[in-house]
């Protein structure tokens, strides 16, 4: 099983150290990632998803943050939180690459998009010289760039937003990564962008048989690609499974209120459909079920008990009920 | 003086030279201002205007002449026309002291200045924006703490105190280093080889260089610091690591770039006290520039030279200013639109 | 008697007893403020005893000690409107973390910053102690000469700094010369800033060729290095004390121009001046009393960064013989009487030049607190 598994992490567990203390923003996250396939993880701000991700590659700033121990991340069978400097910044970009919510401010003002391209092939290839130029051209191409060696020798803030998003994702396939971390890839785009960018991704993955982690707030994105999704809500994972279960059967409440927030055109409806409360920070998790504020169906078990992940039919929930179901 | 008076061309080119153009343009009315207020200073000073002019050197025949060369006999637009057109011509009338023409003496002193002064500019950007990344990228470390010290410490010292304190030191305790403390060659300088008269001068050079510099690389290593630490922690850096970039080349290749790009914009602000520390370090160290020529000139009421030097320091704040602007809008390619 | 500070509409000096009161009550709360003013308060009271003096009598003497003494006020007075008007500083303990910059990050500089500025008020306090009471604490009379057997002699117990060409008490002359310095570096911006702020505010709140021509003038100042006027403006006057913070004041101005006017600029269309213009009230009351309060605070850090400014240009101005003239002692003059005998006699330059460090630190020091105190986006 496990040579199937590209990706795996184990009980991640992320913690930050700020004015009131120290925060556990991620507390014991597991999941995994096969090849070639796309796993969407899903939440509100504020749950952890991004420092989850960044945590994968080790960009967490130490100080403030720390990656507890006890925590584990393997590809292909090797521990990344401990693995040198050296190897940890060849898998960057090389075995596993990423892309980032803010396309804007995530490329380098002064250089020129070619350059910072260049730099990524430069880096994870042996090409050097004009080879380097043509690989750039032609990535740029794929990602559906129009006049690509024109729009190379351009700046930043010359490219719309589509551009650039796509311009991040040339710069993350130019080492020909295995895993593509898309941390919020087109929150920042207009909707219209965002489908195609969207499709940009998954044809990317099925041609080049890479493994999709997609970080989105928005269950439409993760409708539209995702093979698997996991759901967090306060540092947790509280429900994961085929995206096709999770949309027809959700088996945690918190997924089910996600689900019934989503303003639906063909139904009107008076009002949005919230879920009540608020998200809990991570100075002050609620005790015993995280989600017990604001669960509609709450049990007092809840209130006491922390549920970790059990088995529901077809998908895995934190979530005392599926007990009481047995 | 904003950014947003910076128009520069896309690419270089032709609209590059009428940018330049432009702000040469805008420089002309600036210059006669300068020349203006010096024109004021000098007539508002008390009673006769002849006798700001009064040199007891000077025979009274020819004061009497020079006052009718002067056009001091003429109603006050008048001389002030005179002024304006002889200043922006270079002409700079006769030195009493001297008896040379001023734009000579000067000609021949500006120079020495201009090398103290790009020196001791090299000194200044290169150490300060060096000690001020090594601060930031330092950030928690005892480095950072010390430098913040040292840095302030430097920055809060008069460059001419800090000149003596280095020729007592490099006369007393460092004397085996050889440097001199005074002027800008050896008696026996004419008589070196060419090779020998760069070096001549390059010691010479040294102690004057750091007294002019250290306490504004210090204020450049304290802005620095600041620029730095915005940089890194901005978006593009974490894009750069997540391409498994080595952090040399992180720090140097995109958090530098962009954190020297403001600067560049403190370039303009330093150069009236570059200009004006230039004149007292060459007073302490006797280094034959126009800051020494003129603080002279004032001892010995040479009214010419005054005002001609107090003409060029200006001048040359503003072209130093046209050339930062330029060196401005090449590092930032987002100042560009038409 | 807990009063909460000045009421609500910004502006306005305090009154007698808004300066009592408060006073009283903050010490009473073990503030800052209240330390501050009782300190203050006993300084004014010790100089007053010694100089057998009501405290009242002490402001109206003619000569130095009249205006230290009414510097110590305006000290005191923006010691109690700070501590007053703390909660507009209270941004640095904002715990909004803005984007990218860490929490813990800020609070490590906001402890390192608060330290620091605490070390330069307590410097600075230092200084105004020892400046007000220099008469009681310096060891001889500045003036007194000792040709015979004083001459040039090095650090001592009994001279703590030695003794100058003239046989003078170097420690003496450097004390009485903070005075020179310090009225001279006070009075300069007192002027640079009202000028300033005037010029700023009437660009920025007339705008269009007015703004002009004023921005103009503005650069035309900036061209020129400020010791080349100063010396250009002393070769064709006589230097005098007078004439340097006159001087000083003029080519100071320009920085405090710009700023007051950005800030005229980005207040001028708030709803309260709006208001307040639709009320019918000129354009010389609205500037006064509504604008103007609140785009003083950027003002007053660089008033006491341009403090430091203006004693650097006072002690090279006299070093170079064209500001304060001797006998009349000031640290620039007496660096340059131990200039030609650095060798021989290192004591007469080292020491006032020490002195005006620590002087010109401790003024960078609070301004630059008091700016990250105003300022919490300021990256530091």
């Amino acid at each position: 099983m496990s040579s199937t598994r590209l990706l795996e992490v184990n009980d991640l567990r992320v913690s930050f150290r700020t004015d009131a203390g120290e925060a556990l923003a991620v507390d014991g996250v597991s999941f995994s990632v096969r090849a070639g396939e796309t796993l969407g993880i899903v939440g509100e701000s504020g749950c952890g998803k991004s420092v989850s991700a960044l945590s994968i590659l080790g960009l967490i700033a130490d100080p403030p943050g720390r990656i507890l121990p006890g925590s584990s991340v393997r590809l292909r069978g090797e521990e990344l939180l401990t693995a040198s400097p050296a190897r940890l910044r060849d898998v960057r970009g090389g075995e596993v690459a990423m892309v980032f919510q803010e396309p804007m401010s995530s490329l380098n003002p002064v250089l020129r998009i070619g350059d910072q391209v260049a730099e990524a092939v430069r880096r994870h290839t042996e090409l050097r010289g004009d080879a380097v130029n043509e690989r750039v051209v032609a990535l740029l191409d794929r990602v559906g760039i129009p006049d690509p060696a024109g729009r190379a020798r351009a700046w930043p803030h010359q490219l719309s937003g589509g551009m650039r998003q796509r311009a991040m994702i040339a710069m993350a396939l130019a080492g020909d990564p295995d895993l593509l971390i898309a941390d919020e890839p087109t929150t920042a785009l207009d909707v219209t962008i965002q489908a195609r960018i969207l499709t940009l991704l998954d044809d990317l993955r099925r041609e080049r048989n890479m493994a999709l982690v997609l970080i989105t707030h928005d269950l439409g994105v993760v409708a539209q690609v995702a093979d698997r999704v996991a759901v967090m809500y306060a540092g947790r994972i509280v429900e994961e499974g085929p995206s096709a279960s999770l949309f027809s059967t959700p088996a945690h409440p918190y997924t089910t209120g996600l689900l019934r927030s989503i303003p639906d055109p063909d139904s009107p409806r008076d009002r949005l459909e919230a879920i009540p409360g608020s998200v809990p920070s991570p100075h002050a998790w609620p005790p015993g079920c995280r989600f017990h504020p604001r669960c509609t169906v709450v049990l007092d078990r809840c209130r006491t008990d922390d549920p970790s992940l059990m088995q529901a039919p077809g998908a895995r929930a934190a979530c005392w009920l599926l007990e009481e179901d047995l | 003086m904003g950014i947003s008076d910076r128009v520069v061309a896309r690419s270089g080119g032709p609209t590059l030279i009428r940018y330049l153009g432009r702000r040469a343009l805008q420089a002309i009315p600036l210059l006669i201002g300068i020349v203006t207020l010096i024109f004021l200073i000098l007539h508002l000073a008390p009673g006769d205007p002849t006798a700001v002019w009064f040199n007891p050197n000077i025979p009274p025949e020819v004061l009497d002449r020079m006052r009718v060369n002067m056009g001091l006999d003429q109603p006050l637009h008048v001389q002030y026309l005179r002024w304006v057109k002889a200043f922006l011509s270079g002409d700079f009338g006769y030195s009493y002291t001297q008896f040379r023409p001023v734009r000579d003496v000067i000609g021949d002193a500006l120079p020495n200045t201009l090398l103290l002064s790009g020196t001791s500019l090299l000194v200044i950007f290169g150490v300060g924006c060096a000690v001020g990344s090594v601060q930031a990228v330092r950030h928690y470390g005892l480095t950072d703490s010390l430098l913040t010290f040292v840095t302030l410490f430097l920055y809060s010292m008069p460059g001419f105190w800090l000149g003596l304190m280095l020729i007592l030191v490099a006369s007393t305790s460092l004397s085996w280093l050889g440097l001199p403390v005074s002027g800008m060659t050896s008696v026996d300088h004419s008589l070196l080889g060419p090779f020998r008269k760069f070096t001549d001068v390059a010691q010479h050079l040294v102690l004057p260089t750091i007294a002019l510099g250290l306490a504004s690389a210090a204020g450049v290593a304290r802005y620095m610091r600041g620029e730095m630490l915005e940089v890194i922690q901005q978006d593009y850096i974490r894009t750069a690591r997540a391409k498994g970039l080595p952090e040399r080349t992180v720090i140097l290749r995109h958090a530098l770039r962009n954190a020297l790009i403001p600067v560049v914009s403190l370039l303009g602000l330093y150069l009236p006290l570059l200009f004006g520390g230039a004149l007292v370090i060459e007073v302490v160290f006797s280094w034959p520039g126009m800051g020494r020529l003129m603080y002279d000139g004032i001892l010995a009421r040479d009214y010419p030279l005054v005002m001609a030097a107090s003409f060029l320091f200006a001048v040359l704040v503003v072209v130093g200013n046209l050339i930062a602007d330029l060196l401005y809008a090449f590092v930032d390619p987002r100042i560009r639109y038409e | 008697m807990s009063r909460q500070g000045p009421p609500e509409a910004p502006g306005g000096l305090p009154g007698p007893l808004d300066i009592v009161l408060p006073g009283i009550s903050a010490l009473l709360a073990g503030r800052l403020s209240g330390f501050l003013s009782l300190g203050s308060w006993l300084t004014l009271l010790g100089v007053a005893w010694f100089r057998r003096s009501r405290i009242l009598d002490l402001f109206t003497q003619p000569g130095w000690d009249g205006i230290l003494a009414l510097m110590s006020l305006v000290v005191l007075l923006a010691a109690i409107w700070l501590a007053e008007n703390r909660g507009r500083f209270q941004s640095i303990t904002s715990l909004e973390p803005e984007a990218g910059r860490s929490p813990v990050a800020l609070a490590g500089r906001r402890f390192q910053r608060h330290h620091q500025a605490v070390l330069g008020l307590a410097m600075l306090a230092t200084l105004t102690v020892v400046t007000l009471l220099t008469p009681i604490l310096a060891p001889f009379d500045p003036d007194v000469m000792n040709l015979s057997t004083g001459r040039l002699l090095a650090p001592s117990a009994a001279h703590w700094m030695g003794t100058d060409e003239l046989g003078r008490d170097l420690l003496s002359r450097v004390l009485y010369g903070a005075r020179i310095s310090l009225i001279i570096g006070f009075l300069a911006v007192l002027i640079a800033i009202t000028l300033g702020t005037a010029v700023g505010a009437v660009a920025g709140y007339a705008g269009g060729w007015i703004d002009a021509i004023l921005m103009r003038i503005v650069d035309l100042f900036l061209s020129f290095p400020r010791l080349v006027l100063l010396i250009t403006v002393v070769a064709v006057f006589q230097p005098s004390i007078p004439l340097i913070v006159i001087v000083l004041g003029l080519t100071g101005w320009m920085g405090v121009s710009r700023l007051v006017r950005g800030q005229v600029l980005s207040v001028r269309e708030r709803e309260y001046v709006q208001a307040a213009r639709a009320l019918g009230y000129g354009p010389g009351r609205v500037l006064g009393r509504h604008i103007l309060p609140n785009v003083l605070t950027p003002v007053i850090v660089a008033a006491t960064l341009g403090i430091g400014n203006a004693i650097l240009a006072e002690a090279a101005l006299s070093y170079l013989g064209l500001g304060v003239q001797p006998p009349t002692a000031s640290w620039g003059n007496i660096i340059q009487s131990g200039g030609d005998r650095i060798i021989d006699a290192w004591w007469i330059s080292t020491f006032p030049g020490l002195a005006i460090v620590l002087t010109v630190m401790s003024f960078n020091l609070v301004g630059d607190g008091l700016r990250d105190a105003l300022d919490p986006r300021h990256v530091e």
